[in-house]
């Protein structure tokens, strides 16, 4: 599998180098913009830092979805290009399972993700550090020693979020498939998004059921296992909708779901693309 | 010789269209074999079937004693109608990525290869004429000891000069113990390589038998016999 990832993180590199590039280059523009903007607005005044940190976030949000919804719209598509284009007949002529070439366009999709989302939040914040003299990871790191079990809590959450991110991966996947297998026509095919759409739906809507029928939760920085009574105190019960952790609370039903689905769509997609999948 | 391909009942449908048609056929090792039709014929389908990149809705295909799978595309080396090859390639890229996921592939066969066909490993892909990449392509093919080779219209769209060159490749490359299978129309250039030829039109096997054989029975060449079928 790793065989073929080689290949996929390099045939995806200048493009996504690309990406991250420009989305650090906007974001030193538009640092260097917030600071002469904070400046003239409050000095070097608290009125001044709080305006400018609540502006540059704004702006890093912004910056940093942009960035990886492109790198991502990218990655899909260069997925969509196996399916549809010349180069599926070297793809697919290798001697790869369908689950080896799935793994592996979803593996580099992960890997991009994390590389420009961390590469764009460090690289902001260093530089935020530098031009604004603040020191914003030293402050960083002393609210983490603050908190209890920050380990459990970080890795937890990044856990959680490359879970989410592996089932929005594999349901395009699955959907793009699923499209390729029953409609032949390209054009057609692009129905794909909305066969994306509904299975989100459906999938959050499960999601928000379980979170309604089984309130049980599992608490990151306590390490425990906690109720609907807890997580109404900490104000978070109306919040477990589709989302699988907040605040470093996780849902235990909703996790078991998303491994399922995560398994399902993994062996259906796979199963597709050795068995069903006519590279015409 | 034993059969290294053995292909019973074979139908493949594109939509209502019948693409191929009940094809019965074996092939035994150290056979080159020539699958000639005109366009439309079925020639590419049944290609694309024994690689595995196109599925039969009837019928059964066995090669080395497998079906199409991971295994089959282990021992099968294709060259396909079209190039297939990543554009951001190089020629050094390409090569890797057959030595990575080919066991039986000669690097030095393949530098060889590159040689006679003056290419460099810097080019990349991308920046090479329709005629370059068909003799990379096929370098590469070449380059494997595969038990089976499967050539699809290797010869066609490219000038005389690369023609020749990649009709010597092919004879010079050919071995013994391994099944060669190629596809064209372009019977006149290619009719003195085959062991064996099946005239295909129309999904079906129309005729098919030893080269010489058929020479003698018919008493004329190939490529007339070709022109009497389809013309």
């Amino acid at each position: 599998m790793f065989k073929y990832a080689k290949y996929e993180l390099r045939g995806t590199m200048k493009f996504m180098i690309g990406a991250l590039i420009l989305a650090l280059g906007a974001s030193t523009g538009i640092q260097l913009f917030l600071i002469r903007t904070a400046g003239g607005l409050g000095g070097s005044g608290m009125t001044g830092i709080v305006e400018y940190a609540a502006t540059l976030m704004l702006a890093l949000v912004f910056v940093v979805l942009g960035s990886i919804v492109g790198g991502m719209v990218y990655l899909i598509s260069s997925y969509r290009r196996e399916l549809y284009e010349d180069r599926g007949y070297l793809t697919f002529s290798l001697p790869l399972s369908g689950g080896q070439l799935l793994g592996s366009k979803l593996i580099v999709a992960l890997f991009w993700g994390t590389v420009m989302g961390i590469s764009i939040i460090l690289y902001n914040l260093i530089l935020a550090q530098i031009l604004f003299g603040h020191n914003l990871l030293g402050e960083m790191w002393k609210i983490t020693g603050q908190i209890d079990n920050f380990g459990f809590l970080f890795t937890g959450s990044i856990i959680t979020s490359l879970m989410e991110s592996a089932v929005t991966l594999l349901l395009v996947y699955f959907a793009i498939t699923v499209s390729r297998v029953s409609i032949k026509s390209r054009k057609i095919g692009s129905l794909w998004f909305i066969l994306f759409i509904v299975l989100t739906s459906l999938v959050t809507y499960i999601q928000e059921l379980i979170a309604n029928h089984l309130p049980m939760y599992l608490d990151l920085s306590r390490m425990a296992i906690i109720g609907q009574k807890e997580v109404y105190i900490m104000g978070l019960d109306s919040q477990f909708g589709g989302t699988l952790s907040i605040r470093g609370v996780v849902s235990i039903p909703g996790l078991v779901f998303q491994i399922l689905l995560i398994a399902g769509a993994f062996i259906a997609t796979s199963y597709m693309l050795e068995k069903k999948i006519d590279i015409v | 010789m034993e059969n290294i391909v053995e292909i019973r009942g074979l139908t493949k449908r594109y939509d209502r269209k019948e693409a191929l048609r009940s094809i019965e056929l074996s092939i035994e090792k150290g056979k080159v074999v020539g699958i000639l039709g005109p366009n439309g014929s079925g020639k590419t389908t049944l290609i694309k079937l024994l690689m595995g990149l196109l599925h039969p809705n009837k019928g059964e295909i066995k090669i080395d004693g497998e079906s199409p799978g991971i295994h089959t595309k282990s021992v099968i080396s294709y060259l396909p109608d079209r190039n297939s090859l990543y554009s951001w390639m190089t020629v050094k890229d390409a090569l890797q990525m057959y030595q990575d996921f080919y066991q039986d592939f000669d690097g030095k066969k393949a530098e060889d290869l590159l040689q006679f066909m003056k290419l460099e490993r810097t080019m990349r892909v991308s920046d090479m004429s329709k005629g370059m990449k068909e003799k990379l392509n096929l370098a590469l093919v070449l380059s494997r000891r595969a038990k089976v080779y499967i050539l699809d219209e290797p010869i066609a769209g490219v000038d005389p000069v690369a023609r020749d060159q990649i009709l010597d490749a092919i004879i010079d490359n050919y071995k013994e113990d391994s099944a060669m299978i190629i596809t064209t129309h372009l019977v006149r250039d290619m009719e003195n390589i085959f062991d064996q030829v099946v005239f295909l039109g129309d999904g079906e096997i129309i005729l098919s038998g030893e080269a010489e054989s058929l020479r003698e029975e018919k008493n004329m060449q190939i490529d007339d016999l070709y022109k009497e079928i389809f013309g």
